[in-house]
């Protein structure tokens, strides 16, 4: 199947993004959480942004330490099931030449978009999480 | 072609076009700009799941925030052209 210029684009986008945070985990988990903060929005304004303590939270997951996760950043479970379920994805369609991730993406994205069942719980969430790591911090 | 496409469509089209959701890539430049960092720009221009890996991730580091800046001007032109388009069909 011919892929569009869009679609290409999400690819390469999630395949930099996948590597990048394999990476940046591994290095993580390695040196025990050793790697710099990066957080642009931290630096410059002084409070914590949506993601910060991701890389803490996803750690603490990893070593199963679930009640440490929750208190660092819960979005680390998001992040989480995203590095399991989308590298693995990535890599059967470069092997097996599919398209099984943009389908998932744009059906994904799509009840995203139109259901606010779905929607309005996940804005909450990250409002509610960003309230929590201001109050905390 | 944004010309011949207008100068062909009936007047049925012209309530529809009026209520298009068109954005102007300068103010998606300025919220790129304060606001890349938490995926707001892609929100707001309707890649939903690129706003969602850019607000999960900070930003991507802080890169793709920055990529995005050059980018995100042209992204709103396509997108533009994409919702022109679909009227017309």
């Amino acid at each position: 199947m011919q892929l569009s210029k869009e679609q290409l684009l999400i690819y390469k986008s999630f395949g930099i993004l996948s590597a990048v945070s394999v990476i940046w985990i591994t290095w993580n988990l390695a040196t025990s959480g050793g790697a710099p903060a990066v957080c642009l929005f931290r630096h410059v304004t002084g409070l914590p942004c949506p993601s910060c303590g991701m890389t803490h939270s996803i750690m603490a997951i990893f070593n199963f330490e679930m009640k440490e996760a929750i208190h660092i950043n819960v979005l680390g479970f998001v992040a989480v099931l995203m590095m399991l379920v989308v590298p693995p994805l990535l890599l059967v369609d470069l092997i097996f030449r599919k398209t099984y991730f943009i389908s998932i993406y744009s059906w994904s994205e799509n009840l995203i978009k139109r259901n606010l069942v779905v929607s309005i719980p996940l804005i909450l969430l990250v409002i509610g999480n960003w309230i929590y790591l201001i109050c905390e911090s | 072609m944004i010309r011949e496409n207008l100068l062909k469509a009936d007047d049925s089209k012209f309530i529809t076009l009026q209520t298009l959701n068109l954005k102007d890539p300068t103010t998606i430049l300025i919220v790129s700009v304060l606001a890349g960092n938490l995926g707001i720009d892609r929100f707001l221009i309707g890649d939903t799941g690129l706003g969602i890996g850019k607000l999960l991730t900070c930003g991507g580091l802080g890169i793709w925030a920055i990529v995005d800046w050059f980018m995100i001007q042209g992204r709103t032109k396509e997108v533009n052209m994409e919702r022109l388009n679909m009227m017309f069909i």
